[in-house]
């Protein structure tokens, strides 16, 4: 499983995750799921959080 | 228009639709069915383009694949099971013996569309684009279409028993004996 720090990042820009699933093309359930731990991303929805959140792939995802 | 309201719609799309169709299929205008099923898709297809929030995401073509690839195993294995035993039961009605070469030739149909749709996926790469790839897709479904309604028609049993006049008439040679109940 892929462990992520997504909605500490989404935190610190101060968005919800319905503005984040917008902005990366997603459903608001995704990010839920993401943020979970429940779903792992594809390497295209990695690189576009990542963008958002203002990061890397690497400082954003890592192996549990 | 939002997500919801277009879920809203869907519904009650296919609620009329169902209503149609079926009355459709009673008066034996199979037209107005056809026409209402095509009405009812190009409404859904011109809805969905008014949606400006994401319908469908990658978590939910995942989920739509894994769904169809489990209910694809199910209906090929509980269907073959089920079309296996209405033929061996073909002593007690000729009707299941039918039904169950009906079965086993829609089985077969969805593999074959299953596996041509299959080498196509494999076949596209991402870089792909779109339009071609619906187009591309679109002549794939009519081709796999026709060898679908040619393989039916060529393999289909129409040796049966029919009911004339008060008797019962080979109709080709079936394979079960004639019916015992009275010819109505």
């Amino acid at each position: 499983m892929i462990k992520n720090r997504v909605k500490e990042f989404r935190a610190k820009y101060n968005l919800t995750q319905e503005e984040l699933a917008g902005r990366v093309g997603v459903r608001r359930e995704t990010i839920v799921f993401l943020e979970q731990g429940k779903y792992n991303p594809s390497l295209m929805l990695a690189l576009g959080l990542a963008k958002e959140l203002k990061t890397s792939v690497d400082k954003l995802f890592s192996l549990a | 228009m939002t997500e919801k309201q277009l879920r809203f719609i869907r519904v009650l799309v296919a609620a009329i639709l169902a209503v149609i169709v079926s009355q459709a299929l009673i008066r034996n205008n199979f037209i107005l069915g056809a026409i209402s099923v095509v009405i009812a898709s190009l409404i859904l297809l011109i809805l969905r383009k008014r949606v400006k929030e994401v319908v469908a995401d990658e978590r939910d073509y995942k989920i739509a694949g894994d769904t169809a690839r489990w209910t694809l195993s199910i209906f090929a294995i509980g269907g073959w099971l089920f079309s296996f035993a209405l033929i061996t039961m073909r002593e007690v009605k000729p009707g299941y013996e039918i039904a169950g070469f009906t079965l086993s030739y829609a089985i077969c149909a969805l593999l074959l569309i299953n596996m041509v749709v299959g080498l196509f996926f494999r076949r596209m790469d991402d870089t792909f684009p779109k339009r071609k790839r619906i187009a591309y897709f679109v002549f794939a479904f009519f081709i796999a279409l026709l060898l679908v309604i040619a393989g039916t028609r060529l393999l289909s049993g129409e040796d049966d028993w029919i009911c004339k006049d008060g008797k019962w008439i080979e109709h080709g040679s079936p394979s079960a004996a004639m019916p015992t109940e009275p010819c109505p």
